[in-house]
């Protein structure tokens, strides 16, 4: 009892451990490039006087040539590399690229499967050919081309990052990549020749079968995408391309032969203030960052978003006033990225839109904030306007040490439109009867600071 | 036959010590989320336990610190925290803010939840989940800043807080002020 129990309990895990060791058995084999193939259990390797002949089968499946049956000539067609070979069953003239070879052995039907003489395929498409007649074992070793070291000539892509404004690729080896931009849409197109994805980068990052693949960008402003695809076979190149909603300049660095560096020059396509007046709207929070919650579970992402893009309709038809968005969809630039924007095009005034939220239900009305004692002429016009466009309790200009009012260069304020944590407040918010008269008071207290008629 | 029961019994063994340690795991995996009171008093290990255990209770009075129903200003209240040594100390003190005794002062950290709060060499680290219903506007995030910092403060022990977000430094907790790694204490 005893024994009988161990054994099948040693069995058992040794089957757990081993799975593929109780399939391994086949009498006959082909070794590719040192990788056993698997043949079906109804094929055979036969050795017909000398001559091994594989299933036909076994050629599509395993060596992943191209192969056409034409059941009336019963001619076997295989193409492989601008080679072709015609073979037709039971004859041994066949024919290489339209040329009459003769064969030692004919093509034959072997109980329903196609037999082909081995050595005559993989000698034409350029395989090395060893038989070993103890073990009935046939080593292929493919040509170089086909060969995985082949791509030693290649630089290898490991991986392809969007951070920060950069775009980063790593290559095993320098590469010169060919950078150029595309329009509808704006877009920036990197190829790498003589490059191919390496074998691990499917590990980190999506590849699909077509070797192709994308990364969506949400944190960043003007970038939607990264794609990346085997571009060419030939030469092999890998082309990366940035999706982009604007247009923007960017610098290519290579500081060592690993790592290519297209940083995005990010303000290239806005305004530089040039004497002209030039306004930098913030909606507040997006993406990731939602913002306040409303009392009936509404984001105050949205209404920001709204708001902003309400200004910016207005704003279109002021000629003598220039606008940036920091952002026109759902996505989050860190508040370290608004105030650099605003600084780097050097705006002339800065105006953030949220709207509020208390943990008591009871606070309703407008404020407005500023940090800097220079924002604060600024901050009495746009409240005034706020809070006669909205019609809401005054809850008067405030200062407090806020990021996009502290860092920023010029002038800048951040209103808060409203309490979401009110449930008479929340309502008035979403109307767009409210939306458009607060954009409207917005646009007439940038115009009253600019001074624009 | 006996042999057999005897296999069964130490698969069945095997079983149980598998799933022991996938609750240990579990257990390990939420650290400190309470105090270790359970843990630290094996209950049949003195008979006076439940009494010692009182007087090992460190009761203090604290400033904690809250804002008006209008959201105006930092206002301070008095409460008594109790914890048992020092490593709870300062949990008690945060979760002192969820809850104002004056039913006039609101509450900034409410709906926060404060997972850890741990004293090294002058730093409290901080560790927090925020719901999104927890996000105020600038006003009410600049004064929960205040009272957190404000609150810690008062230990001169600490010179400085590192406020974490389910674990992770970010750069700001609800999108108006920036957070400081470490916030220090003002001079």
């Amino acid at each position: 009892m005893k024994k009988t129990s161990w054994f099948v309990m040693f069995i058992f895990v040794f089957l757990m451990a081993f799975p593929q060791n109780g399939f391994a058995a086949s009498k006959t084999g082909i070794v590719l490039d040192g990788k056993t193939l698997n043949l079906p259990k109804d094929v055979q390797v036969q050795n017909i006087k000398g001559n091994i002949m594989i299933p036909i089968r076994v050629v599509v499946e395993e060596l992943g040539f191209e192969v056409n049956w034409n059941k009336n000539t019963r001619t076997v067609t295989i193409k492989q590399e601008g080679t072709t070979l015609q073979l037709v069953i039971d004859k041994t003239n066949a024919r290489v690229n339209g040329k009459n070879v003769t064969l030692p052995l004919a093509p034959k039907i072997s109980s329903g499967t196609t037999l082909v003489p081995l050595r005559f395929v993989s000698e034409q498409m350029g395989l090395d050919i060893k038989w070993d007649n103890n073990a009935k074992i046939v080593y292929l070793t493919s040509p170089k081309k086909d060969n995985p070291g082949s791509n030693q000539n290649l630089a290898t892509v490991g991986g392809i990052q969007f951070a920060n404004n950069q775009l980063n690729i790593e290559v095993s080896k320098k590469v010169k990549p060919s950078i150029f931009t595309m329009t509808g849409p704006d877009r920036i197109v990197v190829d790498l020749p003589y490059s191919a994805f390496a074998d691990n980068f499917s590990a980190n990052q999506v590849l699909d079968a077509n070797n192709s693949g994308y990364i969506d960008i949400v944190d960043h402003a003007s970038v939607n995408k990264i794609r990346y695809a085997m571009f060419s076979q030939d030469p092999s190149t890998v082309r990366v391309v940035i999706d982009m909603n604007r247009a923007s300049n960017y610098t290519l660095t290579t500081n060592n032969d690993n790592l290519i560096t297209i940083t995005l020059s990010d303000d290239a396509s806005f305004p530089v203030n040039n004497g002209k007046k030039l306004v930098v709207i913030d909606a507040g929070h997006g993406g990731s960052d939602p913002g306040a919650i409303s009392v009936k579970k509404r984001n105050e992402k949205d209404f920001n978003l709204a708001m902003a893009l309400k200004v910016e309709a207005l704003l279109k038809n002021e000629p003598e006033i220039e606008y940036v968005m920091t952002r026109d969809r759902d996505v989050y630039p860190t508040l370290q990225d608004r105030v650099d924007l605003a600084n780097r095009i050097g705006a002339t005034i800065f105006i953030s839109i949220h709207a509020n939220s208390s943990t008591s239900s009871a606070p309703n009305g407008v404020e407005t904030y500023y940090t800097r004692p220079d924002s604060l002429p600024l901050a009495n016009v746009v409240h005034k306007h706020l809070v006669s466009s909205t019609e809401s309790v005054d809850r008067q200009v405030r200062i407090k040490s806020l990021k996009v009012t502290r860092e920023t260069q010029m002038p800048a304020v951040l209103i808060e439109a409203g309490y979401l944590s009110n449930v008479t407040e929340e309502a008035k918010l979403f109307t767009e009867q409210f939306q458009n008269k607060l954009a409207a008071g917005i646009v007439a207290s940038i115009k009253e600071y600019l001074d624009v008629k | 036959m006996k042999r057999k029961l005897w296999i069964s019994s130490l698969m069945l063994l095997t079983i149980i010590v598998l799933a022991t340690g996938c609750g240990q795991k579990q257990q390990t995996s939420s650290p400190n989320n309470d105090n270790n009171s359970n843990v630290t008093t094996p209950a049949a290990a003195e008979p006076q336990k439940p009494n010692q255990e009182e007087e090992d209770q460190t009761k203090e009075t604290i400033d904690a610190y809250f804002t008006d129903e209008q959201i105006m200003d930092l206002k301070k209240e008095s409460k008594e925290i109790t914890y048992k040594d020092n490593n709870e100390k300062y949990i008690a003190a945060l979760e002192a803010l969820q809850s104002a005794n004056d039913d006039k002062l609101i509450s900034l950290w409410a709906k926060v939840t404060f997972k850890t709060a741990e004293f090294k060499d002058g730093l409290v680290t901080v560790d927090i989940n925020l719901p999104n219903e927890a996000r105020l506007g600038s006003g009410g995030e600049s004064l929960a800043i205040d009272a957190l910092k404000a609150t810690l403060f008062q230990f001169q022990e600490v010179n400085e807080i590192e406020l974490l977000v389910d674990g992770a430094k970010v750069d700001t907790l609800m999108g108006h002020v920036e957070l400081e790694y470490p916030m220090k204490r003002s001079q």
